[in-house]
């Protein structure tokens, strides 16, 4: 009897998994729960120079940009930016697309434009034409969406002042916990500019600078009305 | 000797060349151009090649060749690795106005192998002959983006002049430059001020379009730029997005939930508008208004002010054909309103390429 | 390189970057001093009516006779309609009043609107500003 109803709940169990992964929260704006991921500056995350393994000239090429105060990064002159350079202020919104097998990511600033994170099960391509924004696919673990990104060009500061290369691999994890919170989570995997993977993390939750507005609407803002 | 990098330029085939082409390039001459590649740059919107050419005093001079957008290339299988330095290339192509050594090619021929690299690239496919049904939405609506499980998105291949629909057979390139400048007056009901700022900027062959500077493409430019756009219809929370491939990878919101439009008078002046949609059987109708002047909303040049009011309807008559048809109502610029349109095609299981306009390039 | 692109670089480089932009969108305490309030008598020179804060430039007249041009950041358009404001409130050439703004923390001609600033019109009324 006692076996019997263990595989009972068992079953139960198994079967509420699923429900579970059905009834995680969207990564952004449903019916009921409208609004968008709010950015301020000081997301912060990355770690500090002395635990980034980098190869003498990406380190080389990081104090460089360090040094200059003059110096500015792309996104300031209204250069697109992948990965990690997407989540810009003012802020974004995050766009499950199920039925299209889809994950679109829209931000208000930078260029104003969309990545798209495909859900569909392909393969990234063999010989990628390196581009700002990667080629990314995507798949659900549990509650985390995992994106893996090749294919960038070398035009962009994508990690602040830390060097990326063409080889760069990148792979985010991205997760919803409750309404006010979203966790992200980014390993560099760059034999091009460092030794090793190293990764950076930031959280928006309801005491972070970065908020989740609710109601609140992605709005049009165009860098090169302003510069 | 000033060593230019050059990259390839394709030309796409068309007898017209674009705008910012026709005021770079001299489509009446002929240059034909043989040297050794230096350089290849292989970047979206325009690659380049760089070659030296050697006259025959001896003397090199660097040229840079515009071969064209990296997406078409690509297509017909070429490749940034379908040349190597050192190789040995005959350029035809239209010479640059000015002094500059530049061209750009209507066709290159390996030497060594006689291989001709490239010629008109294909064009796009669009889909079967057949006119499949447009897909619906269970509720039986129309699909603005694929069935379930396919994938797509629209292009403006086609004829995409914003026209007055009474006038006819007016004759213009793919970017609105007329042939007959006396057919201004046909094109759209212009003010007086409105039609003298149009003639000069065809005189001008749209050297001043703000698409040079990456501006957005805001109105129904954003339907006539290439490289595509599509529609992500948000039923649950009543928003169809339009994510363009063109301009600098932008997106647009068209509010479906049935709030009021804004007002005049409050609304913040975007390049995209504010917009509110709502169906009418069969056609998406959006009605924008609060657009700035910082950019041309139409393509030939066409000027605007901030009391821009578009109505746009968005159809699907069959699975490969978005009809757009949109009523300009600016009486500050027309005397009067006026509708125009075209038709996007459906490009089956394919998905936009990333472009991101780097200024003084061409999309 | 405006003043804001500045900002934005300047925590590019001090932050690594992250949730950097060209609008240098920024904590309000981090910019202005709220027990600093600011009273600015001046002439509209510019509206910007735009997300994510509206801003009024005013040109201002000093008892030396010296003009100094100011900036108030607003609150966001919509909000600032619910308090009845349109694009069109203000003319270039009114003289208005804001009262209770917050200085800006690096003494520059700065300020910030906060829930209880206002300002007056050339007409008289009150409108908040945030």
């Amino acid at each position: 009897m006692k076996r019997q109803v263990c595989a009972v709940i068992i079953a139960i169990a198994s079967s509420m998994s699923l429900y579970a992964q059905e009834g995680r929260l969207s990564l952004g704006s449903t019916k009921d729960q409208k609004g968008f991921w709010e950015i301020r500056p000081g997301l912060g995350g990355a770690p500090r120079p002395a635990d980034v393994p980098f190869q003498p000239w990406a380190k080389a090429l990081y104090d460089y940009r360090q040094s200059r105060t003059d110096l500015y990064p792309p996104l300031v002159r209204c250069k697109p930016s992948g990965g990690p350079g997407f989540f810009n202020a003012p802020g974004f919104e995050i766009i499950e697309v199920p039925e299209q097998q889809r994950v679109f990511i829209l931000n208000i600033a930078g260029p104003h434009s969309w990545r798209v994170i495909y859900t569909d099960g392909r393969p990234h391509p063999p010989n990628p034409r390196p581009t700002y924004l990667g080629h990314s696919v995507g798949r659900w673990e549990g509650n985390t969406l995992v994106v893996d990104t090749v294919g960038f060009n070398e035009k962009q500061w994508m990690v602040g002042t830390y060097p990326t290369t063409e080889r760069l691999h990148l792979v985010e994890r991205i997760s919803r916990p409750d309404l006010k919170t979203l966790t992200y989570e980014a390993t560099i995997d760059d034999p091009g500019a460092y030794t090793g993977p190293w990764s950076l993390k930031w959280t928006i939750n309801a005491t972070s600078k970065s908020q989740w507005i609710p109601d609140g609407e992605i709005f049009e803002y165009i860098c090169q009305g302003d510069n | 000797m000033m060593r230019w990098t050059l990259t390839f330029l394709l030309v796409l085939g068309s007898a017209a060349l674009s705008a910012q082409r026709s005021a770079t390039y001299d489509s009446e001459r002929q240059v034909r151009l043989e040297g050794a590649v230096t350089r290849v740059e292989w970047v979206n919107p325009t690659a380049f090649l760089f070659i030296d050419v050697r006259d025959s005093s001896g003397v090199v001079t660097g040229w840079a060749v515009e071969v064209g957008n990296p997406i078409d290339l690509e297509r017909n299988k070429w490749t940034r690795q379908s040349l190597r330095i050192g190789d040995v290339i005959t350029v035809d192509g239209a010479p640059a106005r000015g002094p500059n050594r530049q061209a750009l090619a209507r066709s290159i021929v390996h030497k060594a192998t006689g291989k001709r690299l490239f010629d008109v690239p294909a064009a796009r496919s669009t889909g079967s002959g057949r006119a499949a049904p447009a897909p619906r939405w269970p509720d039986g609506q129309i699909r603005l983006g694929p069935a379930p499980g396919q994938k797509g998105y629209w292009a403006a291949t086609g004829a995409k002049a914003l026209v007055d629909s009474t006038a006819t057979n007016i004759r213009m390139n793919d970017e609105g430059l007329l042939a007959n400048l006396a057919d201004a007056d046909r094109v759209a009901p212009m003010l007086p001020w409105a039609k003298a700022l149009y003639l000069l900027r065809q005189r001008t062959l749209l050297k001043d379009d703000p698409i040079a500077r990456c501006m957005p493409p805001g109105g129904p430019r954003q339907f006539q730029m290439p490289n595509g756009v599509q529609f992500i219809e948000q039923r649950d929370t009543g928003r169809v997005l339009v994510l363009m491939g063109g301009g600098n990878r932008n997106w647009r919101v068209i509010n479906t939930d049935g709030r009021p439009q804004g007002q005049a008078a409050e609304v913040v002046l975007t390049y995209y508008g504010t917009s509110v949609g709502r169906w009418e059987k069969d056609a998406l109708v959006v009605d924008s208004i609060g657009y700035n002047e910082r950019f041309w909303f139409a393509s030939g040049g066409l000027p605007h002010t901030e009391a821009l009011h578009l109505t746009e309807r968005f159809s699907r008559p069959d699975l490969n054909t978005l009809k757009y048809d949109v009523t300009v109502d600016d009486p500050r610029t027309y005397t009067r309103p006026w509708t125009g349109g075209w038709t996007l095609q459906w490009v089956p299981g394919e998905d936009i390429e990333e472009y991101f306009c780097e200024e003084g390039k061409t999309p | 390189m405006t003043r804001l692109a500045r900002v934005a670089a300047a925590l590019v480089i001090g932050l690594a970057g992250f949730g950097t932009s060209v609008l240098a969108h920024h904590s309000f305490d981090a910019e202005f001093d709220s027990n600093k309030p600011v009273t600015i008598t001046g002439v509209v020179t510019k509206l910007d009516w735009v997300n994510p804060h509206a801003y009024v430039y005013l040109d201002s007249k000093t008892a030396s006779g010296e003009v100094k041009r100011f900036k108030v950041e607003m609150g966001p358009p919509y909000a600032l309609v619910r308090g009845g404001w349109k694009r069109d409130t203000l003319k270039i050439g009114d003289t208005v009043t804001v009262e209770g703004a917050a200085a800006a923390k690096d003494g520059s001609d700065y300020a910030g609107s906060m829930p209880t600033t206002q300002m007056r019109l050339a007409s008289g009324q009150k409108l908040t500003m945030r």
